[in-house]
């Protein structure tokens, strides 16, 4: 702490040292990833060696459909882990898979490659059916209402028995062919190896990539993500979709290995199996899914597919994996092996809040600035909630570059009003104009884009990730979404990446973070240094305007010092910046004028270098709230 | 001839009904009190029904016996299931919510498998606690189980209504729910509030259990389906509130009821799950939902 404080500030010394821990942190990245690859490419060569010593249909059968599992396990992997979605429907996927691609094949004679296609787009068809209802509701009601339609499946096969087979099963797949060579048992147990490695690569492409991104903000910020311009809604579909592929690949693929389908091996059974082994690994992890699906498999191979053990098993072993490893066990070791691994890229000691500069007093910076024409304006805005009129219509107008300090008493209604601003409430009247648009009833991830950025109260980051990595978060919005090129990591995606890095990297540098922090997880820095982070993740976007709601709440005068240094250098910048703060001293110190906020309207306006009105200045006096105890509302 | 199976499938429906009704206040009780939406109810409506035939039948106790025990197992069950699952979760996980779903479904699956091995995986029927004989009201011939079913059913709901409306444990109820902290300093000891509600839901699910057993026969594996029916009836009938429960209750009931008795019996299921997904779409909140549990304000995460 000591000798990092006695750095001169910002110079070129600084940001080489920011330079070298981006390239070391790059470094352990890449050297994580090759250590993973080589792992992989140990368990494919072990597992493509099994034909020789072990033979015969059966024992084909059961690996096939055990890689079938596992890959069906890397599906769900994508909605349950990464996105944090609890969909229990795979089995229907699976199902779908195998009866699209079985009757395809026994009923139009199509050929393997095109009838494993066609059960592809029966697995995804009914996967969008199956998790719809998420789009509408969460948690329990999600996993309640997919595991419903597990129950439901082996009704639809009676139903439809005529090309299903019903209770007797799908017979008359043919052996799976390609380019007229019959595919025997062990090539088509190949194939299905291959194939688990192929989804798994493009599974760590895609997570890896600005998509990755996107499913964790889903998962940890929620709706809150529209603010840095996400459609969740939108991003979940698509992962149902995306989780829906590996599912309904894995249930073609066990169609051709089975040569026969039944609705009674797509159960609840199978749904648990996924489900254990997801969590038991590590949702969230690539490798969880794996780790996890392996000793649940050898169980079953141990006693068999239908023994009740298994159900025994796999219960008490989602039950303890959700008390004793909530986790799973891929956590656990990555934890273990980093403790035997002396860590010589981060001190222990290191300093959570960033570096502050010294020159806290900038002259330059307090100098007045010109500012331009008003950018935002609201006028006769309101909003009851219930019977508390919450907003009684307020007038008030911000102009280009000035630092605005939004205070008044508790329950004022200032939460509130930043709420209409960047569209997360929608007043019962009045109108929000921004720029010469009237953008009342735009949603939030559309003003996000136009430029309108904001921080919450409690910081919404992504812990498992890293400062930097949370700053990127910012810019995701604003690129192009396309799949494509994310999964298979083309020349686009991989210059989309270098752009976020190095637009974050200057924001990383602006904002004078500690460099060791960099490739720091954010959940083990503290709340000064997540804010300031936040406030860096909606910069990084080069908005016109930030919102940002108690950013100084629970900080301590260290760190609210930077952060009123690092709130000025973006208004130097030109960011028109509207603070929602209770801390007078810090106000006073930082804005260039006050707003009065009382019984949900603009009481006073000021500026803070001309003589305050004489209501403000009774405001200001009065004001209670201490400068260090102050509590969080 | 067809209105009198129409008549048929609405009783046979009714009487689903109050089981499910039953279900779904257990579900309510344990969410509102503690936030746990429990996984493992299902597996207590199960044990219920296997207790009504080893008390009844195999041990030969009077009826009214049978289901005095069938009330203090199914409470004691659900006791286990909050010192199993639930109560070593508390404060070691981001989302409660989700480790306890996680941790019931467990507990849930794990129980069954064992009643499986020790019951055995087949169904066996119980004998109905009243006459079998029909009573002919006009020309509709009427099982009195059913009858039974309907009357003990209502008589529970209204019950427990008015004990969660009226009286004081109702109130400790909505405060625990409304602000835990609060209720403590009020001299609540909120553990011993939860605990309760996961011991009247067992109870309730446990007599579930009980009165459905000579229709549906004690078996490992059949109830647990009854939850997923007791769920439908929360989903459209809207959470958090008992004349949802009893509105959905029926609509699931005489669905379930009627569909078998004028359509191929295989398509209840899948009509039920359109129905249900139809609501959760279109109206999440179901028809008489309201965004706290028992009038309270506090949305817990649904």
């Amino acid at each position: 702490m000591h000798d990092l404080a006695r750095k001169p500030p910002v110079t070129a010394l600084d940001n080489d040292a920011v330079s070298r821990e981006f390239s070391a942190w790059i470094a352990r990245k890449a050297r994580l990833r090759h250590i993973n690859v080589a792992i992989a490419i140990l368990i494919l060569i072990g597992l493509g060696l099994i034909p020789l010593i072990s033979q015969g249909t059966y024992a084909y059968a059961r690996y096939g459909v055990a890689l079938a599992y596992v890959m069906a396990a890397v599906g769900l992997n994508l909605a349950i882990g990464f996105t944090g979605e609890l969909v229990l429907g795979h089995a229907v996927v699976m199902a779908a898979g195998a009866y699209a691609a079985g009757m395809l094949s026994a009923h139009a004679g199509v050929s393997f490659p095109f009838a494993v296609l066609g059960g592809i787009a029966g697995g995804l068809a009914a996967g969008a059916a199956v998790m719809l209802p998420g789009l509408r509701v969460r948690g329990w009601y999600l996993a309640l209402i997919t595991m419903f339609a597990v129950l439901v499946l082996p009704r639809v096969v009676v139903l439809t028995e005529h090309w299903t087979g019903g209770e007797f099963g799908l017979t008359g797949i043919q052996p799976p062919s390609f380019l007229g060579y019959l595919l025997s048992d062990w090539v088509l147990y190949e194939v299905t190896l291959l194939l688990l490695a192929l989804v798994g690569l493009l599974v760590a492409n895609l997570v890896r990539s600005g998509w990755g991104y996107r499913l964790r903000a889903v998962r940890d910020i929620g709706t809150a993500s529209a603010a840095i311009g996400l459609r969740p809604n939108r991003i979940r579909f698509t992962v149902y979709l995306l989780a829906a592929g590996p599912a309904a690949l894995a249930g073609a693929l066990q169609a051709f290995t089975d040569a026969f389908v039944n609705a009674d091996s797509f159960g609840i059974s199978l749904t648990l199996l996924l489900l254990t082994g997801v969590m038991l690994g590590g949702a969230g992890t690539l490798w969880g899914p794996i780790v996890g699906m392996a000793p649940l498999i050898a169980l079953s191979f141990w006693v068999g597919p239908f023994s009740v053990y298994n159900a025994v098993a796999l219960g008490a072993g989602l039950l303890i994996s959700a008390i004793v490893v909530p986790d799973g066990f891929v956590p656990l070791i990555r934890r273990w092996v980093s403790r035997r691994t002396p860590s010589s890229a981060v001190a222990d000691s290191m300093p959570v809040a960033p570096v502050g500069d010294s020159g806290s007093g900038n002259p330059s910076i307090r100098t007045r600035r010109e500012f331009g024409p008003e950018i935002l304006k609201a006028r006769g805005v309101m909003k009851t909630f219930g019977g508390v009129r919450a907003l009684q219509g307020i007038d008030m107008s911000i102009r280009q570059g000035e630092l605005v300090g939004l205070i008044g008493p508790n329950g004022s209604g200032k939460s509130t009003f930043l709420n209409v601003l960047s569209g997360f409430i929608a007043p019962d009247a009045g109108d929000i104009r921004y720029r010469d648009a009237d953008v009342t009833g735009w949603r939030v991830d559309e003003l996000a884009l136009a430029g309108i950025g904001r921080t919450f109260q409690v910081p919404q980051l992504i812990d498992e990730l890293t400062s930097l990595e949370n700053i990127e978060i910012g810019l995701v919005g604003h690129e192009n979404s396309d799949l494509i090129s994310a999964v298979l990591r083309l020349p686009r995606d991989i210059a989309r990446e270098r752009r976020r890095r190095t637009a974050a990297l200057e924001i990383f540098r602006a904002m004078r973070f500690a460099p060791e922090t960099l490739g720091r997880p954010i959940a083990e820095l503290s709340l000064g240094f997540k804010r300031i982070v936040e406030i860096g993740r909606a910069a990084v976007s080069k908005p016109t305007i930030l919102l940002l709601d108690e950013p100084a709440a629970g900080l301590n005068e260290k760190e609210r010092q930077d952060l009123g240094d690092r709130l000025q250098e973006l208004a130097a910048q030109g960011i028109t910046i509207l603070v929602v703060e209770h801390n007078v001293p810090f106000v006073l110190r930082i804005c260039d004028s006050l707003m009065l906020l009382e019984n949900g309207q603009v009481t006073c306006r000021a500026d803070l270098d001309e003589a305050l009105p004489e209501r403000l200045e009774t405001y200001l006096r009065h004001d209670p709230t201490p400068t260090t105890q102050k509590v969080e509302s | 001839m067809s209105a009198t199976i129409i008549i048929l499938g609405l009783i046979t429906g009714l009487a689903l009904a109050s089981i499910y009704v039953l279900i779904a206040i257990s579900f309510t009780l344990v969410l509102a009190a503690s936030g746990v939406f429990n996984f493992a109810q299902g597996t207590i409506v199960m044990i219920g029904t296997i207790l009504a035939l080893v008390l009844g039948v195999q041990f030969g106790w009077p009826v009214l016996a049978v289901a005095a025990g069938v009330v203090l197992l199914g409470a004691i069950a659900g006791v286990l299931t909050h010192l199993i699952a639930v109560w070593p979760v508390i404060g070691r996980t981001k989302s409660f919510a989700h480790s306890t779903m996680l941790s019931t479904i467990g507990l849930g699956i794990a129980a069954n498998a064992i009643a499986a091995l020790l019951f055995g995986a087949d169904s066996q029927p119980v004998p109905p606690y009243v006459s079998d004989s029909p009573l002919l009201i006009g020309s509709i011939p009427l099982r009195p189980t059913y009858l039974l079913v309907i009357v003990v059913g209502i008589f529970l709901t209204m019950t427990i209504e008015i004990v969660i409306r009226k009286t004081v444990v109702g109130s400790v109820f909505r405060i625990t729910l409304e602000d835990p902290e609060g209720a403590q300093l009020l001299g609540i000891d909120t553990r011993i509030v939860i605990l309760l509600a996961f011991a009247i839901a067992g109870g309730l699910s446990g007599v579930a259990g009980f009165l459905v057993a000579p229709i549906i026969s004690a078996s490992a594996f059949t109830a647990q389906e009854l939850a997923i029916y007791g769920f439908a009836a929360m989903a459209i009938g809207g959470f958090g509130s008992f004349a949802g429960a009893l509105v959905g209750g029926a609509i699931v009931g005489i669905l379930t009821g009627v569909l078998p008795a004028i359509a191929n019996p295989q398509v209840t299921l899948p009509v039920l799950w359109i129905v249900v997904v139809a609501f959760l779409v279109v109206k999440p909140s179901g028809l008489y939902g309201t965004a706290g549990l028992f009038g309270s304000t506090n949305l817990r995460e649904v």
